[in-house]
């Protein structure tokens, strides 16, 4: 009998008891577990929830600006136990907790699958949204025709397919991108590189048997040699993945032994500078970002790590310092603002994927509560009536939220049920083999282990460090097929609804520009 | 109390010393308590070693440093490096000669994947915190200086160690279970290393391909990806 079963039957038994007892007075200790609602504020909350859903009118306007935030593996259940935590942080009970964007009027489903995957990777992902095609596993912003590891620049060129951040430059706006990630990993890359290999960030990472003609630029050459246009509407680049830009020759500014990527021997960061006027700017730590006067700065390029940026859990402890997501977003924005045409700009939090990746859920879900703040930070600098924004995930994660921990229950601890008679105490649920087991956890990754499951009673889960138990056994978690959310405001919002592709959310974008 | 911890540092013989259930736990930074001088106190050496796992006889080699760790193994032609920097972070780097491919884990990698490692056991090969559950017997001179012998059993595992007091390394160690025996045995120990030994070099790894750990999760398409995932996925002591 399952653990559940097992409950249901001892309550009914209880209950027999007591109704046995007559007329006898019971007086019931008060549940341990207590939500802060009063009887009346489940009701009244309903009815202003209605209220407010009256009051709801579609922005038919086009759209002067879009924000594309995308959360890379933020799947429902990141999103869902951010939101517990994010509530936990601030000392409430979490569940009743909303993220920034939970807010937004607008929501609806997206089917992730690509052209040729099930469950897909972060490369069809984008291209499916910021073209408006699904495409090929790894490949960017390129039609699913293009043959899997093309080098040819003319084939690439042939099968492109226009981003909305170039067409955006195109209609004479402001373009900007931001991540977590390196700012040539996938999902920024698609906004402006075309390429059939997302892992050639770098000329060194293209291999020999390409050739050395006719063959296509690696992506942190393409952020530097995009189109005349492009070019002059890419007003602002943060994140990571600085030694892609630089050539092998040279150490990293901010760690003594790490060398750049570049076989070319170009530098690239000073190329940025060189080729975009007086007004360009280059930062690589904290006090260059903090420098950069977005009213005296035209075109930013920030690269705050050799790969990837920190996680936001250690972020504060970086050698060099580095701008947070918020920060990152903040002046972005405020550069992209002195746009008259508006502006298009793309935010990513990347790093949600890769500690997915790890197994680690306390970091996963730092950086989606970041992205929260970052998404919170666009909403109080934009005017919703001329600004959409939207918010959603590339892919899911094999990531879970079990078992039926009671209202409050540290959402990075051991599943404690609510007591079967109120007065007593919680107590970590058993598993089948009469062992404790976290709310969360993985179907694969690192996390799993082989022979039997070890005991968590006295281990602290909520450590930042720990690993949650898995099924599984894989080197790297992986991602899961399962739809992801959508959510919208702003002019044309109400176009996100219901069951959405993918590639759909680039043409409620393409609707809301007016293009 | 502990964590779960990834297995990236599974070198070939990291994983025979890991792999029994006590002297895993060993392995475990917050658990260690060396008996012996801390490991930053420790000399720099050089040392080869003869290493027989079952029938197969490689030649390992051990660099230490203040703050560095290098092992080569002969057998598989891979080089790990561990770097301790700001006194309690890691960063780690995975040659892989015949793939010519590194893999690099950053400081925060590794606190991600709660992989930081027992750095006196990095040092001393196996920790002296280990010496502590096994019986101490005689002693002689070798290498110059002393050796004492300890032996025991642990987590299954039959012992037979001649340890170096001042260099803080095994002399010898020989470990036994049902099917399996492993031992090591020091040839050659040096203040500095001699130039011909497998070290990496910044030029000897200028072409091979970079990877950051970080990237596992999207390159399973790789097949060198995917085999190194595999192998840590197997690799899991607990």
């Amino acid at each position: 009998m399952s653990n559940h079963m097992q409950r249901k039957v001892i309550a009914r038994a209880l209950t027999a008891i007591f109704a046995l007892g007559g007329a006898l007075s019971v007086h019931a200790a008060a549940p341990v577990v207590q939500g802060p609602e009063s009887v009346q504020d489940w009701y009244n909350n309903g009815q202003r929830f209605v209220h407010e859903a009256r009051r709801i009118q579609p922005e038919n306007n086009r759209a002067k600006n879009v924000i594309l935030f995308v959360g890379d593996g933020m799947g429902i259940s990141t999103l869902t136990a951010a939101r517990i935590l994010e509530g936990q942080l601030n000392a409430r009970p979490g569940e009743e907790n909303r993220l920034s964007f939970e807010k937004f009027p607008y929501v609806a489903l997206s089917k992730t699958y690509s052209w040729d995957q099930q469950t897909s990777d972060s490369a069809p992902t984008m291209t499916a949204m910021i073209t408006g095609y699904k495409a090929r596993e790894g490949q960017l912003s390129v039609n699913h025709l293009t043959p899997r590891g093309e080098c040819s620049a003319a084939v690439i060129a042939a099968n492109s397919l226009p981003t909305l951040l170039e067409q955006a430059a195109a209609a004479g706006k402001a373009t900007g991108v931001v991540s977590t990630a390196r700012i040539t990993h996938a999902t920024p890359a698609a906004t402006y590189s075309h390429t059939a290999v997302r892992d050639w960030e770098a000329d060194s990472n293209i291999p020999a048997s390409c050739g050395t003609t006719g063959v296509v630029k690696d992506i942190a050459r393409q952020l530097i040699e995009v189109s005349p246009v492009v070019k002059n509407s890419l007003k602002v680049a943060l994140g990571g993945g600085r030694t892609y830009f630089m050539p092998k020759t040279a150490f990293d500014p901010e760690y003594a032994t790490t060398k750049g990527r570049r076989n070319d021997g170009r530098d690239l960061t000073a190329e940025w500078v060189s080729t975009r006027g007086a007004k360009a700017a280059y930062a690589w730590n904290k006090a260059q970002f903090d420098a950069a006067n977005p009213a005296t700065t035209d075109y930013l390029l920030g690269l705050f790590e050799p790969s990837h940026v920190q996680y936001e859990a250690d972020r504060a402890k970086d050698p060099a310092g580095e701008p947070s997501l918020t920060e990152m977003t903040e002046k972005s924005i405020q550069m992209l603002q002195k746009s008259k045409k508006g502006y298009f700009l793309h935010v990513e939090g990347g790093r949600i994927d890769h500690a997915h990746h790890a197994g680690n859920a306390h970091r996963a879900l730092l950086d989606t509560i970041e992205l929260s703040k970052a998404v919170k930070k666009a909403m109080e600098m934009t005017d919703p009536e001329e600004t959409l924004i939207i918010v959603t995930a590339d892919h899911s994660h094999v990531f879970t939220i079990a078992g039926y921990p009671h209202r409050g229950n540290d959402i990075l601890g051991l599943a404690k049920e609510v007591p079967l008679v109120d007065g007593n105490p919680t107590a970590p649920s058993k598993a089948g083999d009469n062992m404790p087991y976290t709310t969360l956890g993985y179907q694969n990754g690192p996390g799993a282990v082989s022979g039997a499951r070890a005991d968590l009673t006295s281990v602290d889960t909520t450590a930042l460090g720990y690993l949650q138990q898995a099924v599984v056994p894989m080197g790297s978690e992986t991602h899961a097929g399962e739809d992801v959310a959508i959510y919208a405001t702003g002019p044309k919002a109400h176009l996100v609804h219901g069951s959405m592709e993918q590639n759909w959310i680039y043409h409620v974008m393409k609707e809301a520009f007016g293009f | 109390m502990y964590a779960k911890k990834s297995p990236i540092f599974a070198s070939l013989l990291l994983a025979f010393l890991l792999s029994g259930p006590a002297v895993a736990h060993e392995g475990h930074h917050d658990h260690a308590a060396p008996v012996a001088p801390a490991a930053h106190a420790l000399a720099p050496i050089a040392a080869r070693y003869d290493l027989k796992v079952n029938q197969t006889n490689t030649d390992w080699y051990l660099w230490r440093e203040n703050d560095s760790i290098e092992t080569a193994n002969a057998a598989v032609a891979q080089n790990d490096i561990w770097h301790r920097v700001r006194g309690n972070e890691y960063t780690y780097r995975r040659v892989f000669h015949k793939d010519q491919r590194v893999v690099d884990y950053t400081a925060g990698e590794i606190k991600t994947r709660h992989a930081e490692p027992d750095w006196s056991k990095l040092a001393s090969v196996i920790s002296p915190a280990l010496l502590r559950e096994l019986k101490k017997g005689n002693s002689k001179s070798l290498f110059g200086q002393k050796a004492v012998r300890y032996t025991g059993k642990l987590g299954g595992q039959t012992i037979d160690l001649w340890w170096l007091e001042q260099a803080q390394v095994p002399a010898s160690l020989q470990m036994t279970r049902p099917g399996q025996r492993m031992t090591l045995a020091l040839r050659e120990l040096h203040a500095k290393s001699p130039a011909a030994w497998p070290r990496v070099t910044e030029e000897r790894i200028a072409d091979y391909g970079q990877i950051d750990a970080a990237d596992f999760g999207d390159m399973e398409t790789d097949p060198f990806v995917a085999r190194v995932m595999q192998q840590d996925g197997h690799n899991h002591s607990h």
